[in-house]
């Protein structure tokens, strides 16, 4: 029974609460956390220094900077080749004229598009699997399930940790330059990412489904196939076509190393400063990843 | 009668955090019978049912489904799992999959590797799938997925996963504690009727002493792990519910 000498406190009372206990370990941590900030600020403005800062080089530019700037704004659209003449070139071989810049970087282009698309779904295929071997939930309890929890997890790591650019020149330089190098690199890097991401969904799933399905005495395959599948199945595709999109953009970079794909080109037009060829090549990839863009977050918002 | 379909001798489980959730269990359930459960919350109901069919390993006595050790090895408690239905507090239907394959999943434990992995089910499962939703009267919602449906209508659909089946028993952990009293009774009257036309044993968990006594032959309710008092629903005096449940019991 609520007594009647319990009275609420008065609104005006100031309410003091009870002083927090400071222990050493606190001081010494707000004294470490002070030293972290300092040093992290030394550091930053090194960084300043080091990287050369400075906005007048920005603004004022290299001394090319207006032929640079006319040829960015006048991309190379010519459809067939011409010779100094203004005449079209005709390919020894066939005899037809040769293809120009448009055409050369829409095929490659596309070349880019098919490496991210076969990166990708190589690095689906094999983190799919992977990735239930490297979910906690599923690996506990047996000293087998450790090994392989610890193993996967591990490969997922090493893999994440090389950045697809260095392990494309690794590629380049046992398979000889290509889109297959790429298609390699694009893929191990992925299986990291989305084995990651894979084994993460899975060990978030709602466990009732999976006892549930277990109590109907079905083996451990089947288990995870009716009882977890279907609950990560959305994310996973989810995952799946996020990183086909990260892979378009990261196929591009990689032709620069020479692994095949437009970035291939666009590195020599640059070097051989052939500016109105490289324009045409961002305008390329402008357009050719804006719709790209357009198309997978469409699916993804379909999927949701 | 014939023999116990669950017997239990000594039945004992230590969690390997060290709980000691159930001592010296005797529990035995013939064929046909319907047995409720009860004891407080943490008295070792939910321990016993995973005992029996073979999702925990005793740590102490034994276990017998049709007079056979289930513990003998982890695939013979898997064949027993076969043949007993489980149904739980919160369901456990798989999401984003329809009543109807729902219903299906039931079969895992029949079905092969492959047949599974393509959801392949021959006619026959499918009728009895269809058979078993008609008889929780819920047959309109197979193909609606579980979030789309109501607690009552979902444990309903867990029913019939459960009878497709086609056990020897049903075990049913605290099958209505997340409905309302009405819907309650609605969930059990099919169960227990069902499970008394196929001459399917059960072992229901019960919070509520009055749907205990209302729909078990027998009780049997569990104090700090044991078994504390097994009788019929008639036997099962306040006295005795004071000492299950505390000197409050009558609070509610
Ligand atoms: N996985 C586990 N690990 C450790 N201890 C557990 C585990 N599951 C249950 N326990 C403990 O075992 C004892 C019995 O639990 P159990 O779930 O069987 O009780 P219950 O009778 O079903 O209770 P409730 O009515 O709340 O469902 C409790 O003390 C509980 O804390
Ligand atoms: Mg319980």
């Amino acid at each position: 029974m609520p007594t009647s000498e319990h009275k609420p406190p008065q609104p005006s009372a100031r309410i003091t609460p009870p002083q927090k206990p400071r222990t050493l370990r606190d001081s010494l941590w707000t004294g470490l956390k002070w030293t972290i900030t300092a040093l992290f600020l030394v550091y930053l403005i090194a960084s300043f220094q080091r990287t050369e800062f400075n906005f007048y080089t920005l603004i004022s530019g290299g001394k090319d900077i207006k032929r640079v700037m006319y040829d960015l704004v006048h991309p190379d659209l010519s459809w067939v080749e011409r010779d100094a003449d203004g005449e079209v070139v005709l390919s020894r071989k066939t005899g037809e004229p040769k293809p120009g810049t448009v055409p050369v970087l829409l095929d490659q282009m596309n070349e880019t598009v098919m490496m991210s698309l076969v990166g990708t779904l190589l690095s689906v295929l094999l983190s799919f699997p992977l990735s239930f071997l490297a979910a906690r939930n599923l690996t506990k309890g047996s000293a087998a399930g450790q090994l392989a929890y610890n193993s996967v997890r591990f490969i997922f790591n090493v893999l994440r940790a090389f950045p697809p650019i260095i392990l494309a020149i690794i590629f380049v330089f046992m398979v000889g330059p290509g889109p297959f190098p790429g298609v390699l690199a694009l893929a191990l890097h992925s299986i990291g990412m989305l084995g990651k991401l894979f084994s993460e969904a899975i060990e978030s799933v709602d466990l009732a489904p999976v006892e549930a399905v277990r109590a109907t005495g079905a083996s451990n395959n089947l288990i995870v196939w009716f009882g977890i599948l279907p609950q990560v199945l959305p994310q996973f595709v989810a995952f799946s076509l996020y990183r086909w999109d990260i892979n378009i953009r990261m196929s591009i970079i990689l032709g620069i190393v020479g692994a095949g794909g437009i970035g291939f080109l666009l590195d020599q037009y640059i070097r051989l400063f052939q500016y109105q060829k490289a324009s045409t090549c961002f305008l390329i990839i402008l357009v050719a990843v804006t719709i790209l863009d357009w198309g997978s977050s469409w699916l993804r918002e379909r999927m949701g | 009668m014939s023999e116990a379909v669950f017997q239990t001798t000594g039945l004992g489980l230590t969690y390997p955090d060290g709980t000691r959730a159930l001592s010296d269990v005797d529990f035995h359930i013939k064929p046909g019978e319907v047995v409720s459960v009860i004891g407080r919350s943490g008295a070792g109901k939910s321990t016993l049912l995973r005992c029996l069919n073979g999702l925990l390993v005793p740590t102490d006595g034994s276990v017998k489904f049709r007079g056979k050790e289930v513990h003998s090895s982890p695939e013979h408690a898997r064949t027993v799992r076969r043949d007993v239905g489980m149904i739980f507090q919160s369901f456990g239907l798989v999401p984003r999959v329809s009543v109807l394959n729902n219903v299906l999943i039931g079969r895992a434990g029949q079905v092969g590797l492959w047949r599974g992995l393509i959801y392949h089910w021959t006619d026959a499962e499918k009728q009895l799938a269809l058979r078993c939703l008609t008889r929780v009267e819920i047959l309109d919602q197979w193909h609606k997925r579980p979030r789309e449906l109501s607690g009552g209508q979902q444990q309903r659909v867990a029913i019939a996963r459960a009878l497709c089946q086609q056990p020897a028993v049903l075990l049913a952990d605290e099958p209505v504690s997340a409905l309302d009293p009405a819907t309650a009774r609605v969930v059990l009257d099919h169960a227990v009727r069902i499970c008394r036309e196929d001459g399917i044993a059960m072992i229901a968990n019960l919070h509520s002493v009055s749907l205990a006594k209302e729909y078990g032959d027998r009780i049997v309710a569990f104090k700090a792990g044991r078994v504390h008092f097994e009788g019929l629903p008639a036997e099962l005096t306040d006295d005795v519910l004071r000492e299950i449940y505390g000197e409050h019991y009558a609070d509610f």
